[in-house]
C-alpha cells in the first residue's frame, strides 16, 4: 500500500553543513517500506515549490520510524532542511519498486554520494548468511561519502573511491568494480548513484561479469506525482518508456537504455 | 439521496445533459485510467472521472525531459502518451467498471475524421457517460490546437461528433486564443452539451546553464495554481456571454478555489495538477465544498453556479 501521512519529524541529525538525516514517525510507511523505495515529500504547504521531492528511504525500523538522508541542492531540499523536530511533514510512501535480493550470490553494492541510502538499507536488512556483502562507495571527495562510521557494521567489506584521492582509491567506482568482477564469481550487483555512474556500471557488468550476473540499478529522475499518474519521469527501456517512480526506481540493468 | 435530507446540502449538479452526483471531477491526463489513485481512495466518491486522452493509435509520448516545475505550476509536454482507442475499447475499460462515478472519455484527433472514429469507438463502451473532445492539446503538432483556435473548425468537429455520439459531448477549449467566447459559442451552436474550460497555457522554460529550452519539445502546457486567475476570468466571460454549461478547471488546489470557478459560472469543476501534489485532492476538495455550504446557508450547488454575476 501507499500512504499519504502527516508524519512527525522526530529527529534531525546534521551530517555536515548541507546534509541531514531526518527520522519520521510514520508507522504505516515504516511497516511497508523496503530498500530501494522512496518517500515523496511535500516541503511546503504553499504552492512554490509545487511538486514533492523524492528521497530514498535510508532505514525503517519496520514498526514506526523511517529515516532519510538528504543533501541540500536548491529550494526544495533547502526548505526541507528548515523543518524542525516536532513539525508535521506531508509524506507519500513507500513509493516505487524495491531491490530484489539474492541470498545465494555475494552482493556487490555500488553507491555514489547520497546513493548510499538504499544500498545501506538493503545490506542492513539482509545480514550475511552464506553470502558476502561488499560495498564500493564513491564520490568527488571525502566530504560526500556519508555515514562512514556506520558502514563497517552494515557490510563485510567497504571500498572507497574518490576522484581527488582523499579517501580510498583515486578514481571512479568502476575501477574497484572492474577488479571485483574479474576476480570473483557468483555475484549480484545493486547500484544507486548519478546516472552516468549507473550507465558505466551497466556497461562494465555487461562486458566483464559472468554471463547472467544480476544487476539492479536505482535510477534518479525529475519526478512529478511519484506514483505513476503524470508520466513525467519516464526512462527509456527496451520495452519503451517506463516511469521511474512506479515501474522503478529500481530497474534490471539489462532493460534500461542509456542515451 | 442527500436531496431528501433538508440538513445536508444537495451537491448534485449537471453539465448540460450530463448528470453528476457532485461537482468534483478529475481532469483528463492527471488521473491516468484511475488505477494509481485507487491505492489512496475509491474514485467512486467523485462526480466524474475524465480519462487520459485517447488517440486513434497508441502514442509513446514526447522525448524527455517532458515536465518542468515553474513558480506555482508546471509545464508538461507529455505528448498524449496513451494506449490508443482500440486497446481501451477492447479491454482497458473493464478496469474502470467498479468505479461508481461518471466515466468520461477524452478524445484527441489530428483530423475531423479521427475525432469521428474516436467518438464512434468510445461510444461502444457501455460505461462511458460522456465524451470530452479535446481540441486544445498544445503537445501534438499535427494540428489539434488549430481546431481549437478556429471557430469554424471547432464548430465542424463538434457537429460531426455530436451527430454520431450516443452520450453528451463536452468540448475542451484552449485558453490560447484572443476570444474564448467566440469558440465557446461556435461549439455550443453545434450541439455541445457544454464546454470544458480550460486546457493548459502554451509556455516554456529555459535552462540558463545549458542555454537551451528545458523541455525537449521546447514548449509545453502550463498548469497549476499560477493559471487559476486567468482560467476563472475565462469561465466568467463565457458564462456571462452564453450562460452555457461549463466544466471549470485550472489550478484548483482547494475547495475555495473550486468555489471561485462555480461562482464564476462553472456547474462542475475538475482537479488536474493538484492530483499530482496531493493524491487525495478529490475527496479533500469535495469535503471542503460541503463544509462551505452549511455555514453559508447553501442548500444546493445550483444556487452557487454563476452567483458572482448577480447584480
Ligand atoms: C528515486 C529518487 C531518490 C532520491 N533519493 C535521494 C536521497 O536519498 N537523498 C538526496 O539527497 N537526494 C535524493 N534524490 C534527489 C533529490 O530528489 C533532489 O536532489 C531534489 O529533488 C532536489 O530538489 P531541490 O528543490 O533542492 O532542487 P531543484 O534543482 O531546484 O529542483 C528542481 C526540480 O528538479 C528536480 N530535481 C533536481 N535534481 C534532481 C535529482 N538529482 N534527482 C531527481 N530530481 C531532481 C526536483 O525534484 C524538482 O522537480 C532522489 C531522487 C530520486 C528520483
Ligand atoms: C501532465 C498533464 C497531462 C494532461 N493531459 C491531458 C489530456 O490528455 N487531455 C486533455 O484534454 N487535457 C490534458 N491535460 C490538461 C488538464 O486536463 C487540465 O485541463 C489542465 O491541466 C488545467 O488544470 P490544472 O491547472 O488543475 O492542472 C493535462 C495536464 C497535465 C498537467
Amino acid at each position: 500500500m501507499k500512504y499519504r501521512v502527516f508524519a512527525k519529524l522526530v529527529k534531525v541529525e546534521p551530517v555536515d553543513h548541507e546534509t541531514y538525516v531526518h527520522t519520521y514517525e510514520a508507522p504505516q510507511i515504516a511497516q511497508d517500506a523496503l530498500p530501494g523505495q522512496f518517500l515523496h515529500i511535500r516541503v511546503t504547504h504553499l504552492s512554490t515549490p509545487l511538486l514533492r521531492r523524492p528521497i530514498s528511504i535510508l532505514w525503517s525500523d519496520s514498526h514506526s520510524l523511517v529515516k532519510v538522508l538528504f543533501k541540500v541542492v536548491r529550494t526544495g531540499t533547502a526548505l526541507l532542511a528548515e523543518k524542525r523536530e516536532g513539525e508535521l511533514v506531508d509524506l507519500l510512501g513507500p513509493l516505487g519498486t524495491p531491490f530484489p535480493y539474492d541470498f545465494n550470490r555475494d552482493s556487490i553494492m555500488v553507491a555514489g554520494g547520497y546513493g548510499i541510502a538504499p544500498v545501506y538499507y538493503l545490506s542492513r536488512l539482509n545480514p550475511s548468511n552464506n553470502n558476502k556483502r561488499v560495498l564500493i562507495y564513491g564520490a568527488r571527495d571525502a566530504s560526500q561519502l556519508y555515514l562512514r562510521n556506520d558502514l563497517k557494521a552494515a557490510f563485510d567489506e567497504v571500498n572507497y573511491a574518490t576522484q581527488d584521492g582523499s579517501v580510498g582509491r583515486r578514481g571512479l567506482v568502476t575501477d574497484p568494480l572492474r577488479d571485483l568482477l574479474m576476480s570473483r564469481g557468483n555475484l549480484a550487483i545493486y547500484a544507486c548513484g548519478p546516472t552516468p555512474m549507473l550507465a558505466a556500471v551497466k556497461q562494465l557488468v555487461a562486458e566483464v561479469a559472468e554471463p547472467g550476473t544480476p544487476c539492479w540499478l536505482s535510477m534518479e529522475n525529475q519526478m512529478g506525482c511519484g506514483f505513476g499518474a503524470c508520466q513525467g519521469c519516464v526512462v527509456k527501456t527496451v520495452d519503451g518508456y517506463a516511469t521511474t517512480c512506479k515501474q522503478g526506481p529500481v530497474f534490471d540493468a539489462r532493460t534500461v537504455v542509456f542515451s | 439521496m442527500t436531496g431528501d435530507n433538508p440538513d445536508v446540502p444537495d451537491l448534485s449538479t449537471t453539465v448540460g445533459s450530463l448528470k453528476l452526483k457532485n461537482p468534483v471531477t478529475v481532469a483528463s491526463g492527471t488521473f491516468g485510467y484511475g488505477q494509481e489513485f485507487q491505492e489512496f481512495y475509491d474514485p467512486s466518491i467523485l462526480g466524474a472521472v475524465f480519462l487520459k486522452g485517447l488517440t486513434t493509435r497508441p502514442r509513446t509520448g514526447n522525448e524527455t525531459p517532458r515536465l518542468v516545475e515553474t513558480p506555482s505550476g508546471l509545464i508538461n509536454s507529455i505528448g498524449l502518451q496513451n494506449i490508443g482507442i482500440d486497446e481501451f475499447v477492447q479491454s482497458k475499460w473493464r478496469e474502470l467498471e467498479k468505479i461508481d462515478s461518471a466515466i468520461c472519455a477524452n478524445l484527441s484527433g489530428d483530423t475531423i475524421d479521427e475525432f469521428v472514429e474516436l467518438a464512434s469507438k468510445a461510444c461502444t463502451v457501455p460505461i462511458i457517460r460522456a465524451l470530452e473532445v479535446n481540441i486544445s492539446c498544445p503537445n501534438i503538432k499535427a494540428g489539434g490546437v488549430e481546431f481549437g483556435r478556429s471557430p469554424a473548425a471547432a464548430r465542424e468537429i463538434t457537429r460531426r461528433v455530436v451527430e454520431i455520439s450516443k452520450v453528451p459531448v463536452l468540448v475542451k477549449l484552449t485558453p490560447n486564443v484572443t476570444d474564448v467566447v467566440e469558440i465557446a459559442a461556435a461549439v455550443m451552436e453545434a450541439g455541445a452539451a457544454g464546454v470544458t474550460l480550460v486546457n493548459t497555457f502554451l509556455a516554456m522554460a529555459i535552462d540558463i546553464e545549458r542555454r537551451k529550452p528545458v523541455l525537449t519539445n521546447i514548449m509545453g502546457g502550463l498548469s497549476g495554481p499560477c493559471i487559476k486567475p486567468i482560467a476563472v476570468r475565462m469561465v466568467w466571460q463565457v458564462y456571462k456571454a452564453l450562460k452555457c454549461p461549463i466544466l471549470g478547471m485550472g489550478g484548483i488546489m482547494t475547495g475555495a478555489d473550486a468555489l471561485e470557478f462555480i461562482l464564476a459560472g462553472a456547474s462542475a469543476i475538475s482537479i488536474g495538477t493538484a492530483n499530482f501534489v496531493n493524491p487525495t485532492a478529490g475527496p479533500d476538495i469535495l469535503a471542503e465544498i460541503s463544509e462551505y455550504c452549511e455555514p453559508h446557508g447553501v442548500k444546493s450547488i445550483a444556487e452557487l453556479v454563476g452567483a458572482a454575476h448577480a447584480a
